[in-house]
């Protein structure tokens, strides 16, 4: 569904991803992982055409987006969850979750209703503003908020960071309910453990380029791989 | 006239200015803090609606028509402006982007002088306006009047597609975070465009309400600007309380300042914002906190 090839991208003049190749298949989840300053984070915000593709290709279902803009992208079918969550303050939760449902098609799977199913806390601060949230409330206000772009692939960037164990366990159940119902995801983590039990493949990122790719059952059996690109 | 009258009237004189600087600076406060755009020559916006409004006015012999024209050819304007200037200035850093519309002022200065001449021209009050009205036992222009009630009415129109309507939350995010907005399906630049537009219509309209009161000069826009930018500092950029907040501050301290302090009136301005730029460096009401 989404094919990365000999992808180079970077902040400026600071080249960050140096030819990283990686592809995500349809109804299955893809983990990337890596150490701090592998190039993550800088991967998802180039898909996503927060950052300039200098060289190599971006694909979306077969078209090249590398050059396409944020909002194209979205409305082809993208979203994002990004590390810093960037739930609009000025909002209140409902405008936060009404501002990506606004072009669904009346017919659309992901409704304002079903998002406050899927996630009851948000129902109960609709009316809150979009800074008195939690932690774990954040989270999963960007979830909500991204899967009521009722999206095709859906990007996210270390879910779990700086939530409590507890919350941690309810976002895993959710993106397990979400991978069950055959949703496409591209999951960024440096929670091994969390990210191995949700995701069909891992690919692991040093250094800017791929350095081992395979399935999540393969890497938690090779601990020397473990050991020498995820520190574990 | 009785003590408490001369009071009232010095009221609605500070709210009469309170409003004139609100449709200007509500204009300039979100060209900055969402297009983070420096726009000097909005005065020069302001200058050209007053022109406009009178030429429209003489042309047709009805007030309204250039009430209606001056928004739509400024807007216009800012339209050329932007597509021609400003678009590709947008990532050039603000000290370019004062250059340029510093620059811009001067064009606009002397287009002026050549096409309606250095000295100052008026026009008259609409029919339906003219003359006094008495409201509480105080005696008021009803052109002045009207002056408040139209910038009371943009004001809430304004407070209310920007808190109620979808639009408006689509402007707040975009203000917050423009690339997160982005990356829910927003079209920001689309937005950023629309708000200018709408920035310099209402720049655009301030300048015709005012040409009958003030009669409008070369040098009206810059004299105004100042005020303005004041305005917007005092109010925090961006944000739509803080163009209302700072109007009130800046229109009732140069109206009260005048009266009760001739001496020193003029000083009275720069010291609030002196005292905001301490206290609040970031205005009373930004729009990131």
């Amino acid at each position: 569904m989404l094919e990365l090839s000999a992808l180079e991208t970077g902040y400026g003049e600071t080249r960050v991803i140096h030819g990283l190749s990686l592809e995500a298949q349809a109804g299955r989840m893809l983990a990337i992982l890596g150490r701090n300053g592998a190039g993550k984070t800088t991967t998802l915000k180039a898909v996503m055409g927060l950052l300039p593709v200098t060289s190599g290709d971006i694909r979306f279902d077969g078209h090249s987006i590398a050059k396409t803009k944020p909002y194209d992208i979205a409305r082809l079918g993208v979203a994002y969850v990004p590390e810093t969550r960037d739930i609009f303050p000025s909002l209140t939760v409902k405008e936060n979750l009404t501002l990506a449902g606004r072009t669904a098609p009346a017919n659309a799977e992901w409704t304002l209703d079903r998002v406050i199913d899927f996630f009851p806390r948000l129902g109960e601060r609709l009316s809150n503003g979009g800074n008195q949230l939690s932690g774990g409330e954040q989270q999963m206000l960007a979830i909500g908020r991204a899967l009521l772009m009722n999206p095709r692939l859906l990007i996210l960037d270390e879910p779990t960071e700086g939530l409590a164990p507890i919350i941690v366990r309810q976002i895993h159940d959710k993106l397990a309910a979400l991978k069950e119902a055959g949703l496409t995801m591209i999951l960024v983590e440096q929670n091994f453990g969390f990210a191995t039990s949700l995701a069909d493949e891992v690919i692991i990122v040093g250094r800017g380029k791929s350095v081992w790719t395979g399935s999540s059952d393969a890497i938690r059996a090779d601990s020397e791989t473990q050991h020498k690109w995820l520190g574990v | 006239m009785s003590d408490w009258s001369y009071w009232a009237v010095q009221t609605l004189n500070g709210l009469q200015l309170s409003m004139l600087l609100f449709l200007l600076s509500v204009g300039l406060t979100v060209i900055f803090g969402l297009l983070h755009f420096v726009n000097l020559a909005h005065g020069a916006l302001y200058a050209l609606g007053a022109y406009i409004g009178i030429s429209a006015a003489t042309a047709t012999g009805s007030y309204w028509a250039g009430f209606a024209a001056a928004p739509v050819v400024v807007a216009l304007t800012g339209i050329l402006l932007y597509l021609g200037l400003m678009k590709r200035m947008r990532r050039a850093g603000p000290m370019n982007q004062v250059l340029v519309t510093l620059g811009l002022i001067f064009v606009f200065v002397d287009i002026f002088r050549l096409v309606w001449g250095d000295i100052a021209i008026g026009t008259v009050e609409p029919a339906l306006f003219t003359g006094r009205s008495e409201l509480f036992g105080v005696v008021y222009p009803t052109y002045r009047l009207f002056i408040i009630g139209l910038g009371a009415l943009v004001m809430a129109v304004l407070a209310l597609v920007l808190s109620r309507t979808q639009l408006g939350a689509m402007i707040r995010a975009g203000v917050d975070n423009d690339q997160m907005a982005a990356c829910l399906g927003v079209n920001v630049e689309k937005i950023f465009f629309l708000v200018f537009c709408v920035g310099c219509a209402l720049a655009g309209l301030a300048g015709a309400v005012a040409a009958p009161v003030f009669s409008a000069h070369p040098d009206m826009g810059t004299e105004i600007l100042i005020s303005t930018l004041i305005v917007v500092v005092v109010g925090g950029m961006g944000s739509l309380r803080g163009a209302i907040a700072g109007s009130f501050l800046v229109g009732f301290a140069q109206t009260f300042g005048t009266v009760l302090l001739p001496h020193v009136a003029s000083l009275l301005i720069y010291a609030l914002l002196a005292l905001v730029l301490v206290f609040r460096p970031t205005g009373l009401f930004p729009a990131r906190a």
